[in-house]
């Protein structure tokens, strides 16, 4: 079956700056697929310019086999997109909001009221539909812009970041919304977030994207296994190249490196600068083993340690291990 | 289709601030009576040049100055606790007419009283000015009717007791006919002829400032058309900030996503306001038929051409609404919204006529050629030829016309410029 999404080296500047760096990857159908990233780093960006929001300032990208530029009308008509604001009319109802939504898409009477019903039932808003909006939660907003971009049954759902501010509750109904259309009508989707437990959780695949650049892409089970069985970070007084040879071919550890020399975090503050060390960064093929074995060399040479920072094997390790930032920075 | 789906969402969307739907009718009338009522007082105020006598100073040109009824009418209007009057030649009281250093001027014709000792129907004629105080034009007109019945009536008994006399002159057996019941008859006879062909008519023109046109509009009604181009391109900062909502909560990114066109998308945003621009119009139009007159600020009507009227009440909407595209495509905040649409809408709304009257403007050369560059002069000067000038449709095509290209440029700027992105 072909990919319902193609993306081929899509780029797009503003002025100076490159926002998307040539960004290529493909989603196949009923594929639930992630663009994981900090904010700022092109997500939003690469999802307007699927979605017929931005031109792309070159690159081209197909849905569902049409071009999102040659045949715009028809991309859009198989395309739903949840924005990141509760894009909705606070001032009317939910009902409203979702009728007005279908209607653009073509949907009238009797078809028009079984989808807003339909996708009110998905959202679990059956109860309150035809409430105000401005007076909901802002959990119930959210499912609201969701159920927005559902009610004319796209074939590919766009969801940039849509559990932004959402109560616990509402996010876990969300995802279970997510899971539901992916599962029950193999609804094709492509969920941003920089929570990468989200992404954990709902996608097949997984595209780690930072400064407008994919820096990998894979499943999620593959990218983790990139770390082995996790990441050490070691701030020590003292490095060189023997002893990172040596921490190298420890029992349970994969690699080791000198990543930089830090200054115990004081620099940010402006305080005079603390005693000079350098950041060891040891990929485990069993963290807990490592670590003990890496101690014991350690003692052995008399090194003190001045900073420990173990990484479990997640996304959000594989996140630091690919740019050494933190997806939240 | 999306074109009315998009205006039917966005009137429910309006309308459910009704209070802001309110102050899109209430203020047109408060502004409305505020104007009516000053131009009125202005208007009302004629200017007293001699102190101690309260009347008001009218002009007459007097082109019968030796005749003994001419004479006589002069006396009469001096004699009259409202006006005293000011002789001028007839060239000097057109042009102090359309100076508007007079409101009106009485002319008194040539071979007046000749003509009234021979029984020959003469007219004196009242000139005002387009925006002259409706109630002081009344009081003249009631005045100078005053005076004409009385000299008619006067006259023409007088000649019915000549005529009998003469009969008696020529029929010395005719004793019966001079009984008193036959010259009550004759007197009742000449009495109702003064009434019903008075030899003295009164007519009242009021010439166009602008060329031969009959123009006849008193100034406290002349407001309503200004005041309904004033806010209809008021609106045109609604589409505006219409427009910058839409943006601000994201929907118009949802809406780009979507199979609408950039036009489908535009044309929706100004639709709804348009429609609410003509009810609008249709409010102050209406307030200015039927409650100004109750409040003695003048009269009224859509003129001779309710179809040319309504044509112009279109095509100002669509004037405004396509300045209104323009100014969201070139504003970039709230603020700009507002300075812009200031700039654009009352400085351009005073210039075209809307808050102050055209002949004003017209009168300042500079003034004059700038306000034929805003969009609120030509839509001004429809509402006037129409409703003033009573106008049809063929005659006011120049004004569409232009109204129309003013809609068409706004329109493209719009969408040439409009941040889709």
């Amino acid at each position: 079956m072909p990919p319902i999404l193609e993306v081929n080296n899509l780029v797009k500047k503003f002025a100076e700056r490159t926002a998307v760096n040539g960004v290529s990857f493909t989603v196949d159908e009923g594929e639930v697929f992630g663009l994981l990233g900090p904010n700022g780093a092109g997500k939003t960006t690469t999802i307007s310019m699927l979605t017929g929001v931005l031109v792309p300032t070159s690159g081209t990208a197909k849905i569902g086999g049409f071009d999102i530029l040659q045949d715009s009308l028809k991309v859009k008509n198989m395309i739903g997109l949840v924005p990141q604001d509760l894009a909705l009319y606070p001032t009317l109802s939910a009902r409203a909001n979702l009728n007005f939504f279908g209607s653009i898409y073509g949907l009238k009477g009797k078809e028009l009221k079984e989808r807003v019903d339909d996708v009110l039932r998905i959202v679990a808003l059956t109860d309150r539909a035809n409430q105000v909006i401005e007076k909901y939660s802002g959990g119930m907003k959210r499912r609201v812009n969701i159920a927005a971009g559902l009610v004319h049954q796209p074939r590919l759902l766009f969801l940039d970041e849509p559990t932004v501010g959402v109560d616990p509750q509402s996010r876990n109904q969300i995802f279970e919304s997510v899971l539901q259309l992916n599962r029950q009508r193999s609804m094709s989707i492509i969920y941003t977030s920089h929570y990468m437990e989200e992404v954990e959780l709902l996608c097949n695949r997984v595209a780690i994207i930072d400064e407008g650049r994919i820096i990998a892409m894979d499943t999620i089970k593959n990218l983790v296994a990139m770390l082995g069985g996790g990441i050490i970070q070691i701030g020590l007084k003292q490095a060189d190249d023997e002893l990172i040879s040596q921490l190298g071919k420890l029992p349970a550890v994969k690699n080791a490196f000198l990543v930089q020399a830090a200054q115990d975090g004081k620099e940010k503050t402006g305080e005079e600068p603390a005693v000079e060390s350098k950041l060891v960064k040891i990929e485990a093929l069993n963290s807990q083993q490592a670590i003990v074995n890496v101690f014991g060399l350690l003692n052995e040479r008399d090194i003190p340690i001045t900073s420990l920072d173990i990484l479990e094997p997640n996304l959000e390790s594989v996140f630091l291990h690919l740019t050494g930032k933190k997806l939240r920075e | 289709m999306n074109i009315w789906n998009l205006t039917k969402k966005d009137l429910a969307v309006i309308l459910k601030d009704r209070g802001a739907v309110m102050w899109i009718f209430i203020l047109p009338v408060v502004f409305l009576l505020i104007f009516a009522g000053l131009a009125s007082f202005q208007g009302g105020s004629s200017s007293n040049d001699d102190a101690g006598d309260t009347r008001s100073p009218l002009t007459v040109v007097n082109n019968d100055p030796a005749g003994a009824m001419s004479q006589r009418f002069m006396e009469d209007l001096n004699n009259s606790e409202s006006f005293r009057t000011v002789l001028f030649d007839e060239q000097s009281a057109e042009q102090s007419l359309k100076k508007l250093k007079i409101s009106r001027y009485v002319i008194v014709p040539a071979g007046f009283s000749a003509n009234l000792e021979q029984g020959i129907p003469v007219n004196i004629q009242i000139i005002t000015h387009p925006n002259a105080n409706l109630q002081a034009t009344q009081t003249l007109l009631q005045v100078v009717n005053g005076i004409a019945k009385d000299i008619s009536l006067q006259l023409q008994l007088l000649d019915g007791i000549r005529q009998m006399g003469e009969m008696q002159a020529g029929d010395p057996n005719a004793e019966q006919t001079f009984q008193a019941d036959k010259i009550a008859a004759q007197a009742k006879s000449q009495f109702d002829q003064s009434r019903i062909t008075p030899l003295i008519a009164v007519d009242q023109q009021v010439p166009s400032v602008e060329g031969g046109t009959k123009f006849s509009l008193d100034l406290g009604a002349s407001t309503v058309p200004g005041m309904a181009v004033l806010f209809v391109f008021l609106a045109a900062a609604s589409v505006a900030k219409n427009i910058y909502e839409e943006r601000k909560i994201g929907s118009l990114r949802r809406l780009l996503s979507a199979p609408l066109t950039r036009s489908e998308l535009l044309l929706g945003k100004m639709l709804p306001i348009w429609l609410l621009t003509l009810v609008q119009i249709a409010v102050i139009f209406a307030f200015g038929a039927l409650i100004l007159p109750l409040l003695g600020l003048g009269t009224l009507g859509v003129g001779k051409s309710p179809l040319a009227w309504a044509l112009a009440s279109m095509m100002i909407a669509l004037c405004s609404t396509s300045l209104g595209i323009m100014i969201a495509s070139l504003a970039k905040s709230e603020g700009q919204i507002s300075g812009l649409s200031n700039a654009l809408l009352w400085v351009a709304g005073f210039l075209g006529g809307a808050l102050v009257p055209t002949f004003l403007i017209q009168q300042i050369p500079t003034l004059n050629v700038l306000s034929r560059l805003v969009p609120q002069s030509w839509a001004t000067q429809a509402y006037y030829d129409v409703i003033a000038r009573r106008m049809g449709v063929v005659e006011i095509l120049p004004s569409l016309g232009m109204l129309l290209v003013f809609s068409a440029v706004f329109f493209f700027i719009g969408i040439r410029r409009f941040r889709f992105e």
